[in-house]
């Protein structure tokens, strides 16, 4: 548990976090791992027509929703979770719905969260999302004018995971768990093969660059170490349990607010009142946000763009014969190919034969002697964008398929498909899980 | 240059409101409108105001009072010749607006009726400027850098850009091969004629004069600070005898500081402990360059210092009260002036400050912060459309303060000095380790039963106020800590803007839509205008030592 997404657990030096009962149990084990012993996985995009409720109990036969506790290696894993849309298909009153947090309620799709994501401007698909705009999304409802949301021409209800050993038998799994709902009313409007092939130990991005290297360190009562110590605050990658899981004490030293239902004949028996108000059950508690996008990386031109510029380069200047297209693809992601950090030397030394990532910008590179700053390579706007930024922007991007819980969290399950295709597809769905 | 930001803040007659904010989207709509013969958007304010960096105009609801109109602006230069400027480029839709404000009862009303009455020609800027409110507390980001510098310096930018470029890609490029001095040299030669004012020094941003001038209000501020916590140590001292008045005063200091400790701890669940920034007793340490007061030896005989001189200063002006008063000779009234003043200072430290900071603390156990405040959904979308469209964004809030002598006297002394301290020590063009704040203040009206803040910052409204929550949390907490609703606060500046969430939600409550807002220069970051500023400045000097140069071309 807690050993990263795709990095193998034997290679990470730092003892691996978990979470203590009982809130293990009551945790999708999704949350605290990426299943790197599960290296196939089916994404499987649900939509429940007019279902109800019925076929989650269906699917909980099917396909196990697998928890945090991990005692024991799985033979293999699921993950749940719903959109917005998919919330209230089951039944959950628009009351309900209403506790949950705005981004979530909104959706992908609400018109000034494509501006910021850059997505759409001004009523314009941009160049990097897909001709015609993405196929799928948890079409929220229009609440606002009709220009505030619009539709995609697939909608998702839920998103189910399933991992496995064998890639045969994650698309057996996936088959079946398809003809378990089928006659309940939920089709699998989408469907996307995931993989994790590690090459050394190290699990690796498509543009061939070592991946799942930072990851935050949760911390709090509720998180214990794999030798049994109490967790304790990491300085660099220390993050309050709060900020990946709800009803827990986050970085503002408040229990991270989720939604809540009220105490009714309706509500389950096995919710706690824990953290919720007077006459209401906390449905948020152990739960928490997952963003899913999907996109694609055309590595073909990424590396063809790197040797031009390359080329570029080495004419402009006769003593620059070392900068060839991975010297370059180093300086933009920042670490080279088996993850170790870019700094003023050179590359920073390896640690136990790891890649070192207790490291700070402002004392050791200030100045971008080794990670160039952002701010060499466009215009003003641009220059403001700080490496930390980059670092993160970059573990998020670099994968085709990337699902991540919320906030700073990426520990969550993250794969990525072998198709580098040619097309550019970009879809999203915000979750629940 | 020296620049200006005041706001005017006018009641609007309630059924006028919405012609009122008709005006201003129309004066937005006239700026953005392609058509207008102007190259870019906002080409008719950009050039009828050459002094201006950004302005704003929001109308602001409320359910206690009338809704007022604001407009913030933020100028180079003194503010006649900004109202002139405005006067002569938007004087007819300014006017209009004012005819939608109700009349001033005091004695700017005749002024009013002179501006808005029927086909009236009377200027509108003696009214404007007449209402003008100064800031209770400001930052100027990139301080010291007029409009015109920004604009030509990012000009300038630009063109090292082109200059440094090799458009053939199969040739070599000059500039790659030469070290840094050299690449000063040919840039500087390559540029000058385009830019013909790198031949001359650059303005100096802030004066010696104006440094001097802020530390000493710095000291000045402190100076009465003293005198004010002093005055109780001082009366007692004129009828008491030393040994008693310090047996009294030290046996109330106790019971004081006890009272002190069975309150320090945060209420059940309010409490938001954050690594705090700025000088706090973790931050001390003899590591400390001997130059910083967060070094322990310079910190202690500075501030020993500083009472010293007090002391002295503050006996010499008794000792003169005294002989006005009394006749007597300056050698007979000056050791017991001296006395007096020692022990008021005495007494003013260890006796009065922790009195008061023990009624804030008890004022503030018994404070209600607003846990859930109510956030209208179309107002909030309203405000979401706005934002981030460029690299900057904008703020408006207005609060209730929070009622009670002890707070608006805190609270006005705590805006002054902050305002103060932050003009001495924010002198590099950033607010500390805060470095997106372009324009911000805060002023109090509606005699400071209301408090309006502006800013224009740079990138998203939620990094901006995560800057704060992080970075400068105590220093937020004193400045807006007591208006009505806040995050619960602990001794004034702790706790308060920690509770993040609460803070965000309470921050977003108290914001309006931004309906008109100009910025001359979009596209430019504080940063990005620092940066700017210093490939600027090496390129006005005719030569660079290696090391300065390798510095300077750390900017390219």
């Amino acid at each position: 548990m807690g050993e990263g997404s795709v990095t193998q657990p034997p290679l990470n030096r730092r003892p691996s976090w978990r979470l203590a009962p009982p809130d293990d149990t009551r945790t999708q084990g999704v949350v605290v791992s990426g299943f790197s012993d599960l290296p196939w996985a089916e994404a499987l995009f649900l939509y429940a027509k007019d279902s109800g409720a019925a076929w989650i109990n269906a699917l909980r036969a099917a396909a196990p929703i697998t928890n945090a506790a991990g005692k024991e290696k799985e033979a293999r894993a699921a993950a749940l979770a719903f959109t917005c849309t998919g919330l209230a298909s089951v039944g959950l009153p628009y009351e309900v719905l209403e506790t949950f947090s705005p981004q979530f309620r909104e959706g992908m799709y609400q018109e000034d969260r494509l501006r910021r994501l850059g997505d759409k401007i001004d009523g314009e698909w941009q160049s990097t999302v897909i001709r015609g705009g993405p196929i799928w999304s948890g079409n929220v409802p229009i609440e606002q004018p009709a220009t505030a949301t619009p539709s995609t021409p697939v909608t998702v209800h839920a998103l189910l995971l399933l991992y496995d050993k064998d890639q045969a038998d994650a698309q057996r799994w996936a088959a079946e768990v398809g003809q378990t709902l089928a006659p309940l009313g939920v089709t699998i409007v989408r469907q996307l093969s995931l993989d994790l092939r590690l090459d050394k130990g190290i699990g690796r991005e498509h543009f061939g660059f070592a991946d799942g290297l930072s990851q935050p360190i949760p911390f709090g009562p509720s998180v214990v170490l794999s030798d049994g110590r109490p967790s304790e605050r990491d300085p660099w990658h220390g993050v309050p349990l709060g900020e990946i899981l709800l009803g827990h004490d986050n970085a503002h030293s408040e229990k991270a607010p989720g939604p809540f239902i009220p105490t009714d004949e309706k509500a389950r028996a096995d919710l706690l009142p824990e953290g919720a108000p007077e006459g209401f059950l906390n449905l948020g508690l152990n739960g928490s946000y997952m963003v899913a996008r999907e996109l694609r990386q055309y590595v073909a031109s990424f590396w063809q763009s790197l040797r031009t510029g390359a080329e570029r380069i080495r004419a402009h200047d006769p003593n620059a014969a070392h900068v060839t297209a991975e010297w370059l693809a180093e300086r933009v992601i920042g670490r080279n190919v088996d993850g170790h950090l870019l700094c003023p030397s050179g590359f920073l030394a390896a640690q136990d034969g790891l890649p070192q990532n207790d490291f700070g910008f402002m004392r050791d590179d200030r100045y971008g002697h080794g990670c160039p700053l952002a701010r060499t390579c466009a215009g003003p706007i641009r220059a403001t964008v700080s490496r930390k930024m980059r670092r993160r922007r970059r573990r998020c991007s670099t994968r085709r398929i990337t699902i991540e819980s919320s906030g700073a969290a990426a520990s969550s399950a993250a794969r990525s498909t072998t198709d580098t295709g040619t097309t550019s597809r970009s879809e999203d769905c915000s979750s629940c899980a | 240059m020296r620049q200006t930001t005041l706001s005017v803040a006018l009641e609007v007659e309630p059924v006028s409101v919405d012609r009122l904010s008709a005006l201003i989207d129309s004066v937005k709509c006239q700026e953005e409108d392609p058509a207008s013969g102007y190259a870019e958007k906002y080409g008719r304010l950009q050039a009828g105001v050459p002094v201006l960096h950004f302005m704003s105009m929001s109308v602001f609801p409320s359910a206690d009072y009338d809704p007022i109109f604001v407009i913030e602006a933020n100028f180079d230069g003194p503010p006649g010749v900004f109202w002139g400027q405005m006067e002569a480029t938007l004087g007819p839709q300014l006017r209009a607006m004012l005819r939608c404000c109700k009349k001033p009862a005091n004695r700017d009303g005749p002024l009013f009726v002179a501006v808005t009455s029927p086909d009236s020609r009377y200027p509108v800027a003696p009214y404007f400027a007449a209402r003008s409110l100064r800031p209770s507390a400001f930052h100027h980001g990139n301080r010291g850098l007029d409009r015109g510098r920004i604009l030509d310096e990012g000009r300038l930018f630009l063109a090292t850009r082109k200059a440094l470029a090799q458009p053939d890609p199969a040739a070599p490029n000059p500039y790659r091969l030469m070290p840094a001095a050299r690449i000063h040299t040919e840039l500087r030669a390559a540029l000058k004629f385009a830019f013909p004012w790198l031949e001359q020094p650059a303005s100096v941003r802030i004066s010696l004069a104006e440094r001097i001038g802020d530390w000493l209000r710095v000291a000045g501020f402190l100076f009465l600070v003293l005198v004010g916590l002093s005055i109780p140590g001082m009366v007692v001292a004129f009828i008491s005898p030393w040994p008693r008045f310090l047996v009294l005063f030290g046996i109330a200091a106790v019971l004081i500081y006890l009272g002190l400790y069975r309150m320090r701890a945060p209420l059940a669940g309010k409490g938001a402990p954050t690594r705090s920034g700025g000088l706090t007793i973790e931050s001390l340490s003899f590591q400390n360059d001997l130059t910083s007061l967060a070094h322990p030896a310079t910190l202690t005989i500075g501030v020993l210092l500083f009472l010293g001189i007090y002391s002295v200063v503050a006996s010499v002006i008794a000792t003169w009260l005294g002989i006005a008063v009394t006749g007597y000779w300056f050698d007979e009234l000056w050791w017991p002036s001296f006395r007096v003043v020692a022990l008021g200072l005495l007494s003013g430290v260890f006796f009065t400050l922790p009195a008061i900071v023990l009624w804030l603390r008890w004022l503030e156990l018994r404070d209600s912060s607003q846990d859930a405040p109510p956030l209208n959904p179309e107002l909030l979308r309203e405000m979401a459309r706005r934002e981030d469209r460029i690299a900057q964004n904008h703020m408006g809030s207005l609060v209730l303060v929070k009622p009670g002598v002890l707070r608006m006297a805190l609270f006005r002394a705590g805006h002054l000095g902050l305002g103060l301290i932050v003009r001495a020590t924010a002198t590099d063009g950033y607010l500390g380790s805060m470095r997106t704040i372009h324009f911000a203040h805060w002023v109090f009206v509606n005699n400071g039963s209301r408090l309006i803040f502006f800013s224009n910052f740079d990138h998203s409204w939620e990094s901006y106020l995560d800057d704060f929550i992080e970075k400068a949390h105590g220093g937020l907490t004193l400045a807006w800590g007591s208006g009505i609703g806040f995050p619960p606060t602990r001794f004034l500046v702790l706790d308060g803007a920690s509770h993040g969430r609460q803070f965000k939600a309470w921050a977003r409550h108290s914001m309006t839509v931004t309906r008109f807002w100009f910025s001359a220069y979009k596209d430019y970051t504080v940063d990005q205008i620092e940066r700017h500023a210093r490939i600027a400045d090496g390129l006005r000097k005719p030569t660079l030592t290696p090391k300065e140069a390798a510095e300077w071309a750390r900017d390219l």
